[in-house]
Order: C-alpha cells, then sequence, then structure tokens
C-alpha cells in the first residue's frame, strides 16, 4: 500500500492539526509563552495566541506526577556538626532524635544541587528531618510564570518547618512587566520592585518565629552574569529581616583572587570539580561543598544552643 | 532548539514549507538546509556553529586527501592525520578536563606536583555525534566505500538539524546519495512520520519525564535515603526512561526527516527483549553500536584470532563506548560492565558450539528465562550509568538489597508506566504498522484531528518544562 502524500497535503493536515492543538491547548500553550523571557520571540507567541484566548492561563502544570505523589519529597535526615564556621542562624532549638528539627529546602536549580550535597551529609543523623521543594527555572522576578510566595505558603503547611534554607536567583536576572510595561534589569525600578518581592517571600518565609538561612549565589564563570549575581546577593543582603541569617557563597567558589574557580580542592585536598560544564550549576563534589558549609552553620548553631525548646 | 517546543515547531513549519518549495532546485535547498541547521545549532550558542563550520572543513578536506593523494602511504596518513584532528577536538571539548584531573590527581598520589593546568571547557551539544559521522566519512572514503561528496552535500550531510545533536549516526552511504537524489515532493511518507512523531513525543514528553520526577530523579540523588523497593523501583524506571527518552528522540528525528524526504536508519528495535548483551547491543542505539563494530571492534581484529583477543577486542569496545557516553568513571565502568558480560557471554557461547550446542539454549522457557536475566543485567548496568558517582553505585546497590522500609514513592502510576515501557517492547512490529496503515486510510481532515488530539492530549499531561533529552549531554 502506498501511504505517502504530497506535500502541499501534509502542510494542509499539519497545519489544521497544529490549530486544532492551539486553540485546545491555549490557556496552557499560552503560560508557557507568557513565561520565555521578555522580548521578540515571546510577543510573536502571545501574539499568535491572542485569537485563541477564552480565560486567564493556565496554572502551573505538573505532569501526571502529582495525580499519586505527595507535593514534597521527604529526603533526609543531617550529620552531627561539624566544624563551625562563619556566624550561624540564630534562634533554633537543638534537636533530639525523637524530635527532629524540621528543616525545608526551597530553591531552583541551583537550590537542587546544594539540597542534593546538604541531604547527602546530612543522611546519617536523626535529629534533622529534611524536605526539600525545589524548582529548576523558577525565582522571584517573574511571579507571573511562577509565584514562590504562595508556593511557600503550601510547602510550610505541609511541612511545618522551623528553619528554611533558601537558594534561588539563578534565573532572576531578566526583565519583567509591571503594570503592562516592560522594566529592564539593572535599573532603579527593577531593583525595587524586585526587592519587593524578595521582602515579600522573606515575610512569608518569617512567620511564626521561623528562622531562614539564605544562601547567596556563587560567583558564575561568565563575568557580565557574575556581576548580576553580584548585584541579586546586595539586595537580598539590604532586605534581610532579622529573622533571616544571609551566608554569602561567593568566596566558596571563588579562587585566590576573587574570580571563579571552576577547580578546589575537596575536604580531602584531592582537586575536584566545583561546577557543571555551563559555569552555573554545581557538580556533585560542589554541592557537597556548599552543602556541607551550610551544614557547618546550622550545626554550630544547634551545638550551642543550650535550652531545648518544645515544637512550634 | 529542543523538539518538544513551541520554538522547534515555529522552525520546522518554516523549514518545511520552503524547503519544499526549492524541490525543484537542489543546490538552493541545500543551501537553505545548511543555514537552518546553523540557525538550529547556533540557538544553544553561536560559537558552536564556528566549530560545526570548522569540523566539516577538516572533514571534507581529509577525505577529498584520502581519496587523491598521489600514493597509499599519503593517503593513509592524511585520512589517519584528519582522523586525529577530530579525535583531539573531542578530546579537548569532552575529555581535557577529566584527563588534567586524573592525570594530577595520581602525580600528587606520587608526590609530585600538578603537570596539566586545570581548565573548565563548555561541552558543545552534539559534539560526539557530528565527530563521529565525520570519521565515519573521512574512513569510508579512505577505504573505498563512499566516494567524496561534494562539498554542499557533505555540508548538509554533517549538519542536518534532524540528526545534529542526537543521532542517529547516520552513515555518509545512507545519507549522501539521497541528498544527490532530486526529491520527490508528491511522495512524502506522512503517515509513518506521522506516528513516528507523534509517538516520541509521547515517549518523552509524558512516559520519560514522568518517570524522572516521579522516581528516578528523587532516588538517584539521595540513594541513602531510600527504602530497597523504592531503589529497585527507581532502577527500573530509569531503564524505561531513559529507553522512552532516546527512542523518543530518535523517533522525532526519524519523523522529522521523513518529512523532509529523507530517511534515517532505526536506532531501537525493541531492546528490552533481548535475549543476552550481544542481541541488546543489536537492538539498543544501533547506529552506535555499528560504528563501533565497523570503526574499533573489526579494525582491532574483532573475533579472528582466538578468543583471548577476541574478549580483549570486546571489552576495549565496549569501554570506549562507555567513555564516549562521557569523561566520567561511571561511564567508563558501565562500558566495562558491558564489555566483560559480552566476553563472558563470548566464553560460554563458544563453549556450547565446542559441544555441538546452539550458541544459546533453545525453548520458550529458555527464550523466557534469557530474556528475562538479559533484562536485569541491562538494568544493573544502567545504575553505573545513572549515578552521581560510583559511592552512590555502592549506596544504590547495598540498598537495593538491604533496605526495607516503606515505598511512598512507588506507586500505582510508576509500576504502570514501567510496564507500559516493558510490554510495548513485544508490540513493536504489526501494532506499530497498523497504527501507520490506519492513518493512512484516514482522510486528511480525520488525519488533522487525530493529530490535534493526540499533541493536545500530551500537552495536558505534560508537566510545564520539559528537560532536555539526556543524550543531548553525550
Amino acid at each position: 500500500m502506498d501511504t505517502t502524500v504530497p506535500a502541499r497535503q501534509v502542510a494542509l493536515v499539519g497545519l489544521l492539526a497544529l490549530v486544532l492543538w492551539a486553540a485546545t491547548m491555549a490557556p496552557k500553550l499560552e503560560r508557557s509563552a507568557a513565561s520565555a523571557p521578555l522580548g521578540l520571540w515571546r510577543d510573536v507567541q502571545l501574539g499568535l495566541l491572542e485569537p485563541l484566548r477564552r480565560g486567564p492561563p493556565a496554572e502551573p502544570a505538573a505532569g501526571v506526577a502529582p495525580l499519586l505523589l505527595p507535593e514534597l519529597h521527604e529526603i533526609g535526615s543531617a550529620p552531627a556538626p561539624i566544624a563551625p564556621t562563619p556566624p550561624p542562624p540564630s534562634g533554633l532549638r537543638r534537636p533530639a532524635a525523637a524530635d527532629p528539627l524540621r528543616v525545608l529546602i526551597v530553591g531552583d536549580s541551583l537550590g537542587k544541587d546544594f539540597a542534593y550535597g546538604f541531604t547527602t551529609l546530612a543522611a546519617t543523623d536523626a535529629t534533622m528531618a529534611v524536605t526539600t521543594d525545589a524548582r529548576p527555572a523558577t525565582g522571584l522576578s517573574r511571579p507571573d510564570y511562577f509565584d514562590w510566595p504562595a508556593q511557600l505558603a503550601r510547602d510550610i503547611a505541609a511541612s511545618r518547618p522551623e528553619l528554611i534554607i533558601v537558594m534561588l536567583g539563578g534565573d532572576d536576572a531578566q526583565p519583567f512587566e509591571v503594570d503592562g510595561h516592560p522594566v529592564a534589569q539593572g535599573t532603579d525600578e527593577w531593583r525595587a520592585v524586585y526587592s519587593a518581592r524578595v521582602t515579600a517571600f522573606m515575610d512569608e518565609a518569617c512567620t511564626d518565629g521561623r528562622t531562614v538561612l539564605w544562601l547567596g549565589l556563587p560567583v558564575m564563570s561568565d563575568d557580565s552574569f557574575s556581576a548580576r549575581m553580584r548585584e541579586l546577593n546586595t539586595l537580598y543582603t539590604a532586605a534581610a529581616h532579622a529573622c533571616v541569617h544571609f551566608a554569602e557563597t561567593w568566596s566558596l567558589f571563588s579562587d585566590a583572587s576573587g574570580r571563579y574557580a571552576p577547580f578546589l580542592p575537596d575536604e580531602a585536598g584531592r582537586m575536584q570539580p566545583m561546577r557543571q560544564l555551563d559555569g552555573i550549576h554545581f557538580s556533585v563534589a560542589g554541592a557537597l561543598r556548599v552543602g556541607a558549609y551550610a551544614h557547618r552553620l546550622l550545626t554550630d548553631e544547634l551545638s550551642s544552643s543550650s535550652t531545648p525548646r518544645g515544637s512550634p | 532548539m529542543l523538539f518538544p517546543t513551541i520554538e522547534f515547531a515555529s522552525f520546522f513549519s518554516v523549514v518545511f514549507v520552503v524547503g519544499w518549495s526549492l524541490a525543484r532546485r537542489p543546490r538552493a535547498w541545500k543551501l537553505f538546509a545548511i543555514a537552518s541547521s546553523y540557525v538550529f545549532y547556533g540557538w544553544w550558542d553561536w560559537r558552536f556553529v564556528v566549530l560545526l563550520g570548522a569540523s566539516t572543513v577538516a572533514n571534507q578536506v581529509g577525505a577529498i586527501g584520502a581519496r587523491t593523494a598521489p600514493t597509499p602511504a599519503m593517503r593513509r596518513a592524511v585520512a589517519g592525520a584528519t582522523i586525529a584532528a577530530d579525535l583531539a577536538l573531542l578530546g579537548w571539548f569532552k575529555y581535557y578536563g577529566f584527563a588534567a584531573l586524573n592525570v594530577d590527581a595520581v602525580l600528587a598520589g606520587l608526590g609530585l606536583p600538578a603537570l596539566v593546568p586545570l581548565i573548565q571547557i563548555t561541552l558543545p551539544v552534539g559534539i560526539s555525534f557530528f565527530t563521529f559521522m565525520g570519521i565515519s566519512y573521512v574512513v569510508d572514503v579512505y577505504r573505498g566505500i563512499t566516494r567524496p561528496a561534494g562539498w554542499l552535500d557533505f555540508a548538509t550531510y554533517l549538519s542536518f538539524f534532524p540528526h545534529l545533536v542526537a543521532g542517529p549516526i547516520v552513515r555518509g552511504s545512507e545519507l549522501l546519495p539521497q541528498l544527490a537524489a532530486p526529491r520527490e515532493p508528491k511522495r512524502i511518507e506522512f503517515p509513518r512520520a506521522a506516528v513516528l512523531i507523534v509517538g516520541g513525543l509521547f515517549k518523552k514528553v509524558v512516559l520519560s519525564t514522568f518517570l524522572a520526577g516521579a522516581i528516578v530523579d528523587p532516588v538517584f540523588a539521595l540513594p541513602g535515603t531510600h527504602s530497597t523497593l523504592e531503589i529497585v523501583a527507581a532502577i527500573y524506571a530509569y531503564a524505561i526512561q531513559i529507553y522512552a527518552d532516546f527512542s523518543g528522540y530518535t523517533d522525532i528525528a526519524i519523523g522529522v526527516a521523513l518529512l523532509l524526504g529523507y530517511r534515517f536508519p532505526d536506532n531501537f528495535a525493541a531492546p528490552y527483549t533481548a535475549r543476552s548483551l550481544q542481541d541488546f547491543w543489536r537492538r539498543w542505539h544501533i547506529t552506535l553500536s555499528r560504528w563501533l563494530k565497523d570503526y574499533v571492534y573489526i579494525p582491532l581484529g574483532g573475533s579472528r584470532h582466538g578468543t583471548a583477543a577476541t574478549v580483549r577486542n570486546l571489552v576495549v569496545t565496549m569501554l570506549l563506548g562507555g567513555l564516549w557516553h562521557g569523561a566520567a568513571w561511571t561511564f567508563i565502568a558501565w562500558g566495562a560492565f558491558h564489555g566483560v558480560g559480552q566476553a563472558i557471554e563470548h566464553v560460554w557461547r563458544g563453549a556450547r558450539i565446542a559441544r555441538g550446542q546452539t550458541p544459546l539454549p533453545d525453548g520458550r522457557v529458555a527464550a523466557v528465562l534469557e530474556r528475562a536475566i538479559t533484562f536485569q543485567v541491562v538494568c544493573m548496568g544502567w545504575v553505573l550509568f545513572r549515578a552521581h558517582s560510583l559511592d552512590d553505585v555502592m549506596a544504590l546497590t547495598s540498598r537495593a538489597l538491604s533496605a526495607p522500609g516503606p515505598s511512598p514513592l512507588v506507586t500505582p502510576l510508576v509500576i504502570g508506566a514501567i510496564a507500559l515501557g516493558i510490554v510495548t517492547q513485544y508490540l513493536s512490529g504489526s501494532p506499530w504498522r497498523a497504527t501507520v496503515s490506519a492513518f493512512a486510510r484516514l482522510h486528511p481532515l480525520a488525519q488533522a484531528t487525530a493529530l490535534g488530539s493526540a499533541m493536545a492530549g500530551i500537552t495536558a499531561l505534560a508537566p510545564d518544562g520539559i528537560p532536555p533529552f539526556i543524550y543531548y549531554r553525550f
């Protein structure tokens, strides 16, 4: 049986199929298009979908996974204290195996890498129960794409954390829209709006007297990208509430001259790649390095807490 | 630019319409195909385009020299130098950091200072694929299997976007004659292409992405915190995930090429129905397997020089195959695992033949057992392939045997998805052809409705943000 078809017919069938697909899935496609970086390509996509609009863009989808999965993954517990380093977060009780400290890690893809390192090191200690909600390609600059304060409220309700560790912002150095007009990254208006969004997130994190450990963004291989990350770190520091302990990670991944260091010695003194080949994300060794750093901050505080306190 | 995105759908719509409007002007079509492929590739990073162009020029010059140099020795030298340049390029981008790290570690162990500077180099997507295609072209021209193509044909062959970033690894003898022949705009294998593309999208966007998020990523991220049942299920799930991911990509690539009038070789043939590791490698990533066979295993001597030499050649070939996937000890261990496994099979088959028996035991029960055992062995190999480190391999292996506990990640949907991935392997013949035939018999409006509905269903089941194909990293 000859099943070949002329190109014109293929084009026609393909076009009709695409129209049917776009009409059926318009809200989800529009949401996907809206999440793209501001620019011509995003405008073209939204313009093409405009005639098909019948309602608000769809809510974030997680595919078929949520049908039978809990929203958060319980992923580990932490070890005994290691050597103390910089000033630790304050206000934490000394936990016990019978009543472990509830820790929530939230973040983007860098946060996901960090969570791997932290929880790998934390896996043998029963005094800490760690939950992670790390969502790649999310941040605080585009609440139209992902509403982190709302998600954080859901995470808090689900896991009732006493400590929240945050590593977010790697995707945030991008323009966004405010009331329909574009706001370029790096302008005063951008900084003011973004700082307000950071503040709203910290407000949510700090409710009920929780402690927040905010990990700053690390140095990146690309100099201009690095400069943007440094500016974001400045905004996080400026916005930090009393309950937020800001811990910089910049120097953890820099060489002696303060520049991006792709290779650094691990705890055994062996040189290891610290970052993935994109010069942004952490390698396994890098994740363990930043995880150990957060651990030291935390366990130093826990070991110095003398008064066990009850759960909130 | 990833296949399952609006960007690619838009890009391909333009390429399809313009491409077929140039069907009677082959030179213009090839120039357009090259330009389109470079746009597709440059979407990741424009600097990659320079690399692809340089590879094209070097391999074409090498192939011409390997065919036209005045003496056999000179032809051999040109071919060898071109292959060395290809491997040097691949080695620099893909293996330099890994090699430097390990050389310096050995020196440090001997109390010597570091000798090789540590530099982090960005890995261009697809470099392993187009480098292997370039090598095969040069070798085939040198051997006289293929004639040197024209510059336009070769540039189109090497850069053609459907295969550019993750294969199939198409031979010059397969694609160059098609590029030289006129394209017929009235004879497009649309039903087969449509079924391949929709099936590939389902495999990648729904099945692979679901299993990755539901169990594979959580378990492999923190193997020390999961129970035996979760770890075992995650290993099976990864077997299905990587199959769905890679074969899904390949199905889309083959379908897209068909829509432009070109046939690519098959890359998968129900690999989890294999009855031995040797059989598995005839069904899994077929175009890589045959590349390794023709350009590594046979030149090493193949199976022509006795059992010991054959065992050595199998292990060396599979070690290189493992290393091709990535610069990490886990990939080397995975290659060694398959090399040793195939060597054991070879010795065992030889012993059976020497006793006058068939190479594999006959009978339905034996076939079922062989398939089951092969699948288990392949899944054990996937642990090496997927784990972050050899420490994680040890943790996964030990906990897979001795970590009782609750298994909330092992849901009915996860089990169903794993079962779907296995069962469909046994249905990959006539049901697939029947689907193509049924689609071909539909009225064009019904075809459009079926296609649009299938795409909508896939989109509805898809999460926001599809992760890249696994094999883009290689």
